[in-house]
């Protein structure tokens, strides 16, 4: 162990009380004792400071905790301090807030960027994807209309057959579902996976 | 008795179509689909007068559409068609029933598909045939009739009379002489059936055949024999055609045969049309070039339904007491639940639900059929249903009831605004809103503020004007009162642009809420609970349920 690390150690197990200065000196003699404690305050480990008529060394946290108790002018500069901090804290919480609704409101913005979809201009490209098919009963997969047309939407399945659902409700008289098919709208139950218009 | 007077529930009971049900035919789309059918036959009909039956007489008729939308009902409702009973013989099967679906069955099923009616008079018109060969086979005609001495004495004068006694099994015919009379005219498949026929082991010989071949040639011949022996044409019906491996078969070879005088309808549902694509290319490109392809495009519309709905009722109406009045009243039930239940927007699911509608009514003594009838209706057969979208859980009679006046804004801006200081008051009593304000202090058109569960204070805005001007400019009003709020939720009834507004805090936090018509039924029914305090248990979460969906809470 070095001479520092000995008389650190000391001062640290002394506390809040500190040590005096005069007793450490009476315990280490084997090394110049002022010239580590000058290196360990050099160093911002260590606190020399009066107390009554003797000076007394403690570890520098310990030392503003002693100051904290003793000095009533460092308390409040510290309990203003701890204010500042708090109300640092709430501003930071306000712009991670505002950060994080920013976030969100780009998200939202990219999700409305897909889904300028509307029921309107699905509508559009549902019917017309309807009228380019070929088959000659005029019904046609579901899956077949969703795969074309999320060429032109960004639409998930559920978006998709959301719309389809709210299509064939506002133009009950303009489509018909029937069952079967690999995906649909489900209606008394059953898959219904093909489409057609009337 | 039952509503408008009527003896019996005119509407069928089961799932599936009864053949005397079938009878009635209501709906413009499947009068036309009846009418293209019938002039299908028709037309093959006029070109086998007075000619010899070739393999161009076959035609092909594809009926496409999904389940319980009323193909099989039609199917039906040809087979028993008065104006056809002249023209032609109809044997309906249903291949979801032929299981496992091998020749034989197939082929029995087909005989069994025949009406029983139908056999008999090819059974009578065999034996009439008979009868007239006795002036150029006259022994051998005697013989086949198994005169005796004392019989032959009164030459052919009684062979009609023997004729009825073989129908009635009093006697039997010598088949000996049966074959040797119609030898020449008939082919040895056709006198094998006329024997069979005449034996009543009709069915029972199906073993015999032993190929799809001989099944195909039978088939021939029996479609010969009735345009021979009864002057008509004959119709294989086939249901729930399906892609099957052996449905494919069978009726790609009964359509290569092109049969005489015979026309084949294939009835299926387009997810079955699309796996026959995938299935079998072949069978498919045949199905695309059939004679006609039956559409029933619309079957299910509001127009359709209501059409059917009424052709039952006016079918029994002997006394015409379903009058226009009445007719235009039930019309209006109709259109209710097919907008308020998606779900039942089909003829079949429809009919039930009049079927036992009307069965409720008979037993209530009530003469028409009401809302709450449907009401009650639907809960007991489907218990699960409720209206499209309502939170409240309103029932059909007072969905109707409030439904009718939801049209009008000025009529029922006032309710809604009692209904959001109502329903805001539970929100506050339940503790997810406090600090409500009903006098208005912070500017003009704003009905109530509050503070949220956040602390953020809230101001609401009933604006439900018809005119979009007037409506853009009272929501214009209520953001100014963003200068002192934190949010402004914006309660309309018409889909609107979105106005802005800059809050105390500088964030863009004005709310429109579009409410549609069921969100409006919702909040008046709510408010009318709310007054007679019968908000209870369930109920309340639905109500705290309806202030979170229009942005309240």
């Amino acid at each position: 162990m070095s001479s520092e690390e000995l008389v650190l150690e000391k001062i640290l197990s002394t506390g809040t009380t500190g040590i005096k200065k005069s007793d450490l000196k009476k315990e280490f003699t084997a090394f110049d004792l002022d010239k580590t404690l000058e290196n360990l305050v050099n160093d911002g480990k260590v606190c020399i400071d009066k107390k009554g008529a003797a000076y007394y060394c403690w570890t520098a946290e310990v030392y503003l905790k002693h100051l904290y108790s003793v000095d009533p002018k460092f308390r409040i500069l510290i309990e203003r301090m701890k204010h500042i901090e708090r109300k640092l804290d709430i501003h930071s919480n306000s712009v991670k807030d505002a950060l994080n609704g920013l976030i969100e409101l780009l998200k939202t913005e990219g999700a409305d960027h897909n889904a300028l979809v509307n029921l309107d201009n699905f509508k559009i490209e549902f019917d017309t994807i309807l009228s380019k098919s070929n088959s000659s009963i005029g019904w046609i997969e579901l899956g077949q209309v969703r795969n074309e047309l999320t060429q032109k939407f960004e639409l998930s399945k559920n978006e998709f057959y959301e719309l389809v659902e709210q299509l064939v409700n506002a133009y009950h008289n303009e489509y018909e579902l029937s069952t079967g098919g690999n995906e649909g709208v489900i209606l008394r139950g059953l898959l219904h996976g093909y489409v057609r218009g009337i | 008795m039952y509503p408008y007077g009527l003896g019996l529930n005119p509407y069928p009971s089961s799932p599936t179509p009864s053949y005397i049900d079938s009878q009635i035919l209501g709906g413009k789309t499947h009068k036309d689909a009846k009418q293209a059918i019938v002039t299908c036959i028709s037309d093959l009909f006029s070109k086998l007068e007075g000619a010899n039956p070739t393999d161009r007489d076959f035609r092909l008729i594809t009926m496409i559409q999904d389940v319980g939308s009323g193909k099989t009902h039609l199917a039906f409702h040809i087979k028993g068609l008065s104006d056809l009973f002249e023209k032609a013989v109809t044997s309906y099967v249903d291949l979801s029933q032929v299981s496992p679906r091998d020749i034989h069955n197939i082929y029995d099923s087909i005989l069994g598909g025949f009406s029983p009616d139908d056999i008999e008079s090819l059974r009578r018109n065999i034996l009439y045939f008979l009868c007239k060969k006795a002036d150029s086979h006259g022994s051998s005609v005697r013989k086949a009739f198994n005169y005796g001495f004392l019989d032959s004495l009164s030459g052919n004068k009684h062979l009609k009379q023997r004729a009825e006694e073989i129908l009635k099994g009093k006697h039997k015919l010598n088949f000996q002489y049966v074959s040797e009379v119609l030898a020449t005219e008939f082919s040895e498949i056709q006198i094998e059936i006329i024997n069979s026929l005449l034996e009543d082991r009709l069915r029972s010989d199906v073993e015999k055949i032993r190929s799809l071949e001989g099944v195909i040639n039978s088939l021939s011949a029996i479609a010969n024999l009735n345009l021979k022996l009864l002057n008509k044409i004959t119709i294989f019906q086939f249901d729930e055609f399906d892609s099957k491996k052996e449905s494919l078969e069978f009726i790609k070879a009964i359509i290569n045969a092109h049969i005489p005088s015979s026309i084949l309808m294939l009835i299926l549902t387009p997810s079955s049309y699309d796996e026959i694509k995938k299935e079998n290319s072949s069978v498919f490109d045949r199905l695309e070039k059939a004679n006609y392809k039956i559409d029933l495009a619309g079957s299910n519309t509001l127009g359709e339904l209501k059409d059917i709905i009424f052709e039952y009722i006016k079918h029994y109406d002997e006394k015409g007491n379903f009058d226009s009045l009445q007719e235009s009243d039930l019309e209006s039930k109709i259109k209710l639940v097919y907008d308020e239940f998606p779900d039942f927007r089909n003829v079949r699911s429809m009919l039930n639900i009049f079927y036992h509608a009307t069965e409720q009514a008979s037993k209530k003594g009530s003469y028409f059929l009401d809302e709450s009838i449907i009401d009650e209706t639907i809960k007991s057969i489907y218990p699960g249903s409720k209206i499209r979208g309502s939170l409240m859980n309103v029932p059909l009679s007072d969905f109707i009831h409030i439904k009718r006046g939801v049209d009008n804004t000025e009529m029922i801006e006032s309710d809604i605004r009692e209904a959001i200081h109502n329903l805001l008051t539970l929100t506050n009593y339940e503790g997810y809103v406090n600090e409500l304000d009903f006098d208005n202090h912070v500017g003009e058109g704003i009905d109530v503020t509050y503070n949220d569960s956040y602390g953020s204070k809230i101001a609401v805005s009933v604006v439900l004007n018809d005119e979009p001007i007037k409506m853009k400019a009272q929501i214009s009003n209520a953001s100014k009162s963003l200068s002192i709020v934190d949010k402004l939720v914006v309660l309309t009834g018409k889909a609107s642009r979105v106005l802005g507004g800059t809050s105390r805090n500088g964030n863009d936090v004005t709310t429109i809420v579009n409410m549609d018509n069921t969100k409006i039924v919702d909040l008046i029914y709510f408010n009318k609970k709310y007054k007679k305090q019968e908000i209870l248990n369930d109920d309340l979460e639905r109500a705290i349920t309806l202030a979170r969906s229009i942005k309240l809470c």
